[in-house]
């Protein structure tokens, strides 16, 4: 990140409206973890890694659910830098899953696999560890199907503390705390804009409406093929 | 280089462009009906003098486009149903499904080189090659959408050959196992078809220096 957009987020993290923001996330984070077990979703995107901040400054012992999506979907590299920034943020208690379903090439075309396993995987773990909150770093601003998710609330055990952040809320806060990030970030925040940077899994088809894998394909080609 | 050059990866093969537009002439009418999930055998390509290029074991001396620019930009295409030709419709559909199948809508951000120059370096048949690319109206992904178009093409003779190597730095993948070695490694395709897994192994990538 330069120099002038770290100033400029900087700037920000210092708004009326940025604090009142992190004031009402602490909120909704000290009611869910008073009375109930706790579960953090860290992906390792700057969302996530702001929330697992967030939760973690209120009860350190929370315990923060990592799904690795395979050496296909998401690079060994970029794997690790994720969990050594679960360490840096303080997490704990970290529990990293995966399958072998996901080791194949196939994971990259038929994204249906991973979810039938994610989802299975959670609700089995769920009741294994008793968790009864789930916090999920979704935000309204990022689309119209996450808006309607998290005002349909559906899905009962989930909490959404960031929910009405925007990305400039997001980006200062990793500014202000010195947060570590995914270094996919740094080539795609300037290129597309920081507001659209997203970090998914690479050569991912699910994405390809939206060209994501042709920009992996430019910026990323080391992680094309796997040996 | 007339409008900029839309790629999918940062090496735009020169045989590979080759290889298609020798596909495209042999296989007349039949190149449009290809069948789309199998791979097509194209050893013709690599039997006798079809490809117009010399070759050292399974390389053909070719090198990758060194454009003039460095820096990407990323635009936007957008693809979606036009109500406007519901009418063309040779089957009667209730609705049309714009998440999936035949009409899906994209919002692709594609990566693009704003280059005013695309440079390659081969060997071989010169008046073979120069009669190919007449056929070729542009360079990268997107060319029916106007990117990439070539405004014109020159060409320069050479006393040596850097379709391979040049000044120590390597002009296109070039496999290890043909005792090719450098700092970086990378899996890549290093013979067209370029797309083809089949063709991948551990390679030097273009732009790194060769370890003497």
């Amino acid at each position: 990140m330069n120099e002038h957009d770290k100033k400029t987020f900087l700037m920000w993290s210092k708004t009326k409206e940025y604090k009142a923001k992190i004031a009402a996330s602490l909120d909704i984070i000290e009611r869910s973890v008073a009375d109930n077990k706790c579960v953090i979703a860290y992906s390792g995107g700057k969302d996530s890694t702001v929330m697992t901040h967030l939760v973690l400054q209120v009860k350190p012992s929370v315990t923060v659910f990592h799904w690795d999506h395979g050496s296909w979907l998401m690079p060994r590299e970029i794997e690790s830098e994720i969990i050594c920034n679960a360490e840096l943020l303080g997490a704990k208690d970290f529990i990293a899953m995966s399958s072998r379903s996901l080791e194949k090439p196939e994971a990259r075309t038929n994204w249906r696999i991973w979810y039938a396993v994610f989802w299975s995987t959670l609700a089995r773990l769920r009741k294994e560890y008793g968790w009864e909150k789930n916090f999920v770093g979704l935000r309204r601003e990022e689309g119209c199907k996450r808006r309607v998710k998290i005002d349909e609330h559906n899905v009962k055990w989930e909490v959404y503390p960031i929910a009405d952040w925007s990305w400039l809320d997001v980006w200062g806060y990793i500014v202000a705390n010195s947060l570590p990030y995914p270094k996919v970030y740094d080539v795609y925040g300037p290129l597309l804009g920081w507001e659209n940077a997203r970090f998914v899994t690479f050569f991912d088809m699910e994405f390809e409406k939206f060209g994501s894998p042709y920009l992996d394909g430019y910026f990323f080609p080391q992680y094309k093929n796997i040996p | 280089m007339q409008t900029p050059t839309m790629l999918g990866h940062p090496w735009l093969a020169f045989d590979g462009i080759l290889a298609h537009l020798i596909n495209r002439e042999l296989r007349g009418q039949d190149y449009w009906t290809l069948p789309s999930k199998e791979v097509v055998s194209q050893h013709f390509l690599y039997r006798g003098s079809v490809m117009p290029l010399a070759q050292t074991e399974k390389l053909f001396h070719a090198s990758v486009a060194q454009f003039d620019v460095n820096q990407a930009g990323v635009a936007t295409i957008y693809k979606r149903f036009a109500e406007r030709h519901v009418d063309k419709l040779h089957v009667k559909r209730r609705f049309i499904n714009v998440g999936g199948g035949l009409y899906r809508a994209y919002m692709m951000r594609l990566p693009y080189l704003p280059a005013r120059k695309a440079t390659f370096f081969c060997r071989g048949d010169l008046q073979e090659v120069l009669r190919l690319i007449s056929f070729l109206p542009g360079l990268g992904k997107k060319v029916a959408y106007g990117y990439g178009m070539i405004r014109s093409v020159s060409v320069d003779e050479t006393d040596d050959d850097y379709s391979f190597v040049m000044d120590g730095v390597a002009m296109r993948p070039l496999p290890c196992k043909f005792g090719y070695d450098s700092t970086e490694k990378m899996m890549l395709a290093y013979r067209s078809p370029y797309w083809d897994k089949r063709n991948v192994a551990a390679c030097v990538p273009p732009g790194a220096k060769l370890r003497e």
